[in-house]
């Protein structure tokens, strides 16, 4: 921040932006960033089991951590994951958006159904995917005429996690995506036209140029959802599936770590090594923002 | 001038047979939900996936021992008050906050704003022991407020109205400002109405994320008359793990206004597309 | 900034004593402040409940006791619930006895990914609200390998080690560091009345003290009451 004496209008403009951020930054500190410190505090402990405290160990949840082949492996599924997820997830749903924003009849009912998936309960969309998904009796196979076990091959459980996910997300994209459209001014659709510009031109010189910044923020929101993905994997796959090591999450062997083994200092530790990854990939997007986001 | 018309005309049909395909694979688990609710236990666990339909009879009395079972009118009353009082509140900190971070400039704006980011990158399960914590030091258990309480603030939306006043053209506010109006004048009369469609897409998360989360009304209102409709409908699954027909019953009972929300809110989306896109 | 908000407050009661009648007055306020006024109301009204709910909701417990996986009538205000507060003469209008009975989770079968009733279960555990809860017998001992499960060796537990020190029940912990012997974390209680009057498990019940409980005397309490109920 440069040094400088603001003026009395900047001192005005500054203080009234301090009294518009303040509900929500004291909400974050209270609600959010307390439990985050805490986290990290934790992480530096052995958690006392069996009604013994917790003793303080430095830094060996991370070095045992580290030095862990499936913590890597949890890394690299979650990267694959939000390799399948974010690109796909975003391309169909801008398409579907464009579709959607045109005036043709209907659209408002396809509007709805393509936000079904959103509000349906997991259990039932477990179900169905289960069910498409089973190498005997499903859908899938039954169709293909193939015996391909989508959900236990491990070189394959991974794509078969990814489309559930890429379907799960259409309508969150897609509805953000609507929202950005519908700010883009008419009146540059309309010149286009007259100039004789195909719809085609029209959605690669307009929509996606003054797109960029809702796009922007999908991406980012995604990539950081990606990365922190969690309930995909135990909806669908079984504690037994062979596939699992191949397929669980960061946040999945997190939860394992908290809850299932009661070790919650490694969870802790596990957690802020994830902070700290998507933290990079953020400035890094943040980087990028300035060079491929059109701003008026 | 005839090709161009037929060329248009393809281009309508190649849209709608998309439009076709994808709504039909969005639709399945919920066409499969409440098909589920109809069957026999015996027809719903049945492995021959080609039994779609209920073959012994549509069962609508699935619905009627969920109805019965649970005083369903005041879990929905619980769950669109919380709702509500949740998108308020989002909307509200999340407007005055995006617009700050938007629009205007002041020290420390990055720092802040980094904090907001940094909330949607962890996990969601560490927040949840702190919070709760927090609620019951305040005797807030079983509360309204105890439900709403996580949802006063929003990280995500915080960013997504913060990206909606970016979008909006420079000029604008100049003008505005001339004209002698401070800084909260000039947002509430001009600045927010432009960013509806985003508020009301925010509105539309709120509501859907306050509507799916179970584990927070489950662990602050445990009691049955504070308690939201999830919270209740997972009782319920647990109750009925064997009984398919009847956990789909109560899910779809649990879906319905969530729909018939989005419905109207959609009318809100089709009028942004009349004022924004018209006038600008 | 002070001296700006009085000529303000100045200029504004000037124009107010110049409007007539009171209705216009009040119309001229509303059409001004109206927001203010809604926010105003609406802060002073969430504070005021915010203070009073501090105030005077009962925050504390004299116990609280989870059974897990089961439909039986245990819960708050149950016969059970009747006879223990009775047993015990605690005034539940000063702290709360708490009977939960809903929470379904089977550490056994392993799925505990995603099971929001055992993120719960643990969040009471580690916020030391739970004091005791009860599964059956393979359950609790899988769930003892987590450590979330209080030792019974450990000197809290001395008097009830002393009475019930024939029933345990014992898991291994996944901590090797903390021991590589079976410990005792349950009691097993399948003759109690919980049981034999109210069914809640088909074939065993054990209870286990939560890693953090704060009210081990009551366990025994409650322990004593469930096994002299049934004489």
């Amino acid at each position: 921040m440069k040094k400088q004496k603001m003026s009395v209008a900047q001192k005005k403009e500054a203080m009234w932006s301090y009294l518009f951020v303040a509900p929500t930054i004291i909400g974050l500190v209270v609600l959010n960033f307390y439990p985050i410190f805490s986290t990290i505090y934790q992480s530096f402990f052995k958690t006392g089991d069996f009604g013994l405290g917790n003793i303080f160990n430095g830094v060996d949840n991370y070095v045992k951590l580290m030095s862990d082949s499936t913590i890597w492996q949890a890394f690299w599924n979650t990267i694959k994951y939000a390799i399948i997820e974010v690109p796909f997830g975003i391309a169909i749903a801008l398409v579907l958006a464009v579709f959607l924003n045109k005036k043709l009849a209907g659209t408002s009912a396809f509007r709805t159904i393509f936000f079904l998936p959103m509000v349906c309960a997991p259990a039932a969309v477990a179900m169905v995917w289960k069910w498409l998904y089973n190498s005997q009796f499903g859908l899938l196979n039954n169709i293909f005429g193939t015996q391909i076990e989508w959900i236990t091959n491990p070189k394959i459980a991974w794509i078969s996690i990814g489309v559930i996910g890429v379907w799960s997300i259409i309508g969150y994209n897609m509805v953000l995506f609507i929202s950005g459209l519908q700010e883009i001014p008419g009146d540059y659709y309309e010149a286009a036209r007259i100039d004789g510009a195909s719809g085609i031109r029209q959605f690669f010189d307009i929509t996606i140029p003054l797109l960029s910044p809702t796009t922007f923020f999908i991406v980012q929101t995604r990539i950081i959802g990606a990365l922190t993905i969690f309930d995909l994997m135990f909806m669908v796959m079984d504690k037994t599936n062979v596939a699992l090591s191949k397929v669980q999450s960061v946040v999945y062997l997190f939860y394992d770590y908290s809850f299932n083994i009661g070790d919650k200092g490694m969870g802790s530790a596990l957690v802020v090594i994830l902070l700290i990854f998507i933290m990079i990939v953020t400035v890094i997007l943040q980087a990028a923002e300035k060079k491929f986001v059109y701003h008026n | 001038m005839e090709s161009y018309e037929t060329k248009k005309r393809l281009t309508t049909i190649l849209i709608y047979v998309i439009l076709f395909i994808v709504s039909f694979i969005m639709i399945v688990p919920f066409a499969w939900m409440i098909l589920t609710a109809l069957k026999t236990n015996q027809e719903a666990i049945s492995v021959n996936p080609f039994y779609i339909f209920p073959a012994s009879g549509w069962h609508w009395e699935n619905f009627k021992t969920v109805w019965k079972s649970y005083n369903f009118l005041i879990l929905y009353k619980n769950t669109l008050l919380m709702i509500l009082f949740r998108v308020i509140c989002a909307c509200l900190t999340a407007t005055m906050a995006g617009y700050a971070f938007g629009r205007l400039k002041f020290p420390g704006k990055n720092a802040l704003f980094s904090l907001v980011l940094i909330q949607m990158m962890v996990p969601a399960q560490i927040f949840i022991i702190p919070q709760y914590v927090m609620v019951s030091k305040l005797g807030m258990l079983n509360t309204q407020f105890g439900l709403v309480f996580p949802g006063i603030v929003t990280a995500f939306g915080t960013y997504l109205l913060k990206v909606g006043y970016e979008g909006l053209p420079k000029d604008l506010e100049e003008a505005a400002g001339l004209d002698g109006c401070n800084v909260a004048q000039r947002f509430l009369k001009i600045m927010m109405p432009l960013t509806r469609s985003s508020m009301v897409s925010l509105g539309i998360f709120t509501a859907v994320f306050a509507f799916k989360d179970l584990m927070w009304p489950m662990i602050v209102c445990s009691k049955a008359e504070t308690t939201t409709l999830s919270a209740a409908l997972a009782k319920m699954q647990g109750q009925y793990t064997s009984d398919y027909p009847a956990m789909m019953a109560a899910a779809t009972l649990a879906v319905v206004p969530m729909v018939v929300i989005y419905v109207i809110f959609q009318k809100q989306f089709v009028e942004g597309i009349a004022t924004s896109g018209g006038k600008l | 900034m002070m001296e700006r908000l009085k000529s303000w407050f100045r200029q504004e009661k000037e124009k107010i004593r110049n409007i007539d009648t009171f209705r216009a007055k009040a119309e001229y306020i509303w059409q001004y402040y109206y927001l203010w006024i809604i926010g105003i109301v609406c802060a002073v009204s969430i504070t005021g409940f915010v203070i009073y709910r501090y105030n005077t909701a009962i925050k504390e417990n004299w116990f609280f006791i989870t059974f897990t996986n089961t439909y039986a009538d245990v819960g708050n205000d149950s016969g059970l619930w009747d006879g223990f507060v009775e047993y015990t003469g605690y005034d539940t209008t000063v702290k709360n006895v708490e009977f939960n009975n809903i929470s379904f989770f089977d550490c056994a079968q392993g799925k505990m990914a995603g099971n929001e009733y055992y993120q719960m279960f643990v969040a009471h555990t580690d916020t030391g609200t739970l004091d005791a809860v009860t599964m059956e017998k393979q359950s609790l001992e899988a769930l003892g390998s987590t450590g979330r499960l209080m030792d019974l060796n450990d000197e809290r537990c001395a008097s009830i080690m002393e009475k019930y020190g024939d029933r345990l029940v014992y898991s291994v912990p996944y901590d090797e560091e903390y021991s590589r012997d079976p410990v005792p974390v349950g009691i097993d209680i399948s003759d109690s009345i919980l049981m034999s009057e109210y069914s809640i498990y088909p074939e065993s019940c054990v209870l286990g003290i939560g890693s953090q409980a704060q009210h081990i005397d009551v366990v025994e309490q409650f322990l004593d009451y469930i096994f002299e109920e049934a004489k």
